[in-house]
C-alpha cells in the first residue's frame, strides 16, 4: 500500500469515526494492518492536534480546558478525564507528560476529544480541509526534528515506490 | 514504645529516608498498624503540601484541616518540574502524571484518585513527603509540629469537626 492509498483508508476512516458510524470504522480499523499502525499513530495524533488547536486556539486557557474536562467527564464516561487533559497540555508545550500517558490510552482520548470537538455534522469539505490542515501540522513537526525530505511518505512498501 | 510513638517514628523514618530504619519499625507492626500508617503518610503528606501549596498560592492552598480551595496551576508546574528532578535517592523513576493527580486530588479533584491505584497513589505520597521534608527547612526542623498537624487532620477524618 503506497501513501496514496494509506492516506485515503486513514481518512476515510477519521470520517467514519468522527460522524459516529461505528459498523463503517470498525470495517476500516480491518483494512489497517499491524505495518499500519505507527503511521496511523502519527496520522490520529496530528489530526487531534488540528481539532485542539480549532478549539483552544494558540495559548490554552486552563479554565477553558477545566471545561471541556467537565463536559467529557459528564459526556463521555469511561473516557479517562485526567489522560485526555494530560493529552492537550502535551502539545501546549507540557510535553515532559507524553511519555506518563500509555499509547493505549491515545487512541479513545483523542478520538473522543476530536469527536467532541468538531461533532458529528462536519461536510465532507470541512473534514478534507481539517485533514490537509493535519498533514501540514504532522510534516512541520516531523521535519523540525528529522531534517530529512519525504519523511511524511515514511513505510511505503517498496514494491510500491 | 505506645502505638503513637510507633507510628511517629515510622513516619518520621519514612519522610528523612531511613529505610532500615522503617524496616525494623514496621516488623513491630500488629493488626491495623499497616492501615494506620497508611493514614499517617496520607495525613503528613497533605500537612507538608500546605507548606509549599497552600503558603504560596493566591487562594491559599488547603486550610489546616486539609480541606481543599482551588490550586495555582502555574505554582503546581514549578513544584512537578522540582520533583522530576529530584534524585533517585527519593524513589525510583515513576509516572509523574499519577503524582500530579494525587496533589491534585488532595487539592479538591479528587475525581481524579480513581485513576492512580492505591499502590501508586502511596508511592507518590511517599515521594511528596520526602522531597519537601528535604527541601523545607520549617518542616525538617520541626518535624513533631508536622506529625501533631498531621494527627489532628487524621482526627477530622475520624469524628468530622
Amino acid at each position: 500500500m503506497n501513501y496514496t492509498e494509506r492516506s485515503r483508508l486513514f481518512r476515510e476512516h477519521a470520517t467514519a469515526m468522527l460522524r459516529g458510524d461505528r459498523a463503517e470504522s470498525q470495517r476500516m480499523e480491518r483494512l489497517i494492518y499491524p505495518d499500519h499502525y505507527g503511521a496511523h499513530q502519527l496520522f490520529i495524533q496530528t489530526l487531534f492536534i488540528a481539532c485542539i488547536i480549532d478549539h483552544f486556539g494558540e495559548t490554552l486557557d486552563r479554565a477553558e480546558l477545566d471545561r471541556f474536562i467537565a463536559r467529557l467527564r459528564s459526556e463521555r464516561p469511561g473516557v479517562s478525564p485526567l489522560k485526555t487533559e494530560a493529552l492537550v497540555r502535551v502539545f501546549y508545550g507540557e510535553t515532559h507528560l507524553y511519555t506518563d500517558i500509555p499509547q493505549v490510552d491515545h487512541w479513545p482520548c483523542m478520538w473522543t476529544a476530536a469527536q467532541m470537538i468538531l461533532g458529528p455534522n462536519r461536510s465532507d469539505a470541512e473534514l478534507s480541509e481539517l485533514y490537509e490542515h493535519a498533514e501540514a501540522t504532522g510534516r512541520e513537526m516531523l521535519s523540525g526534528v528529522f531534517a530529512a525530505g519525504g519523511l511524511f511518505g515514511f513505510r511505503d512498501d517498496e514494491e510500491a515506490q | 514504645m505506645t502505638p503513637e510513638e510507633l507510628h511517629r517514628a515510622v513516619i518520621r523514618a519514612v519522610a528523612f529516608r531511613d529505610a532500615e530504619g522503617e524496616h525494623r519499625l514496621r516488623m513491630r507492626f500488629r493488626g491495623l498498624d499497616h492501615d494506620s500508617a497508611a493514614d499517617y503518610l496520607h495525613a503528613t503528606a497533605i500537612v507538608c503540601l500546605t507548606y509549599r501549596l497552600g503558603a504560596t498560592g493566591p487562594h491559599g492552598g488547603i486550610n489546616q484541616l486539609g480541606e481543599p480551595v482551588p490550586l495555582d496551576h502555574a505554582e503546581l508546574g514549578r513544584f512537578m518540574a522540582e520533583l522530576r528532578a529530584a534524585g533517585p535517592e527519593f524513589g525510583p523513576r515513576r509516572n509523574f502524571l499519577e503524582v500530579e493527580a494525587v496533589i491534585r486530588g488532595v487539592y479538591g479533584e479528587t475525581h481524579l484518585l480513581e485513576e492512580v491505584s492505591p499502590q501508586q497513589q502511596h508511592e507518590a505520597l511517599r515521594l511528596v513527603l520526602r522531597y519537601l521534608t528535604d527541601s523545607v527547612p520549617e518542616i525538617r526542623e520541626d518535624f513533631d509540629a508536622v506529625i501533631d498537624k498531621a494527627q489532628a487532620i487524621q482526627r477530622h477524618w475520624l469524628v468530622g469537626s
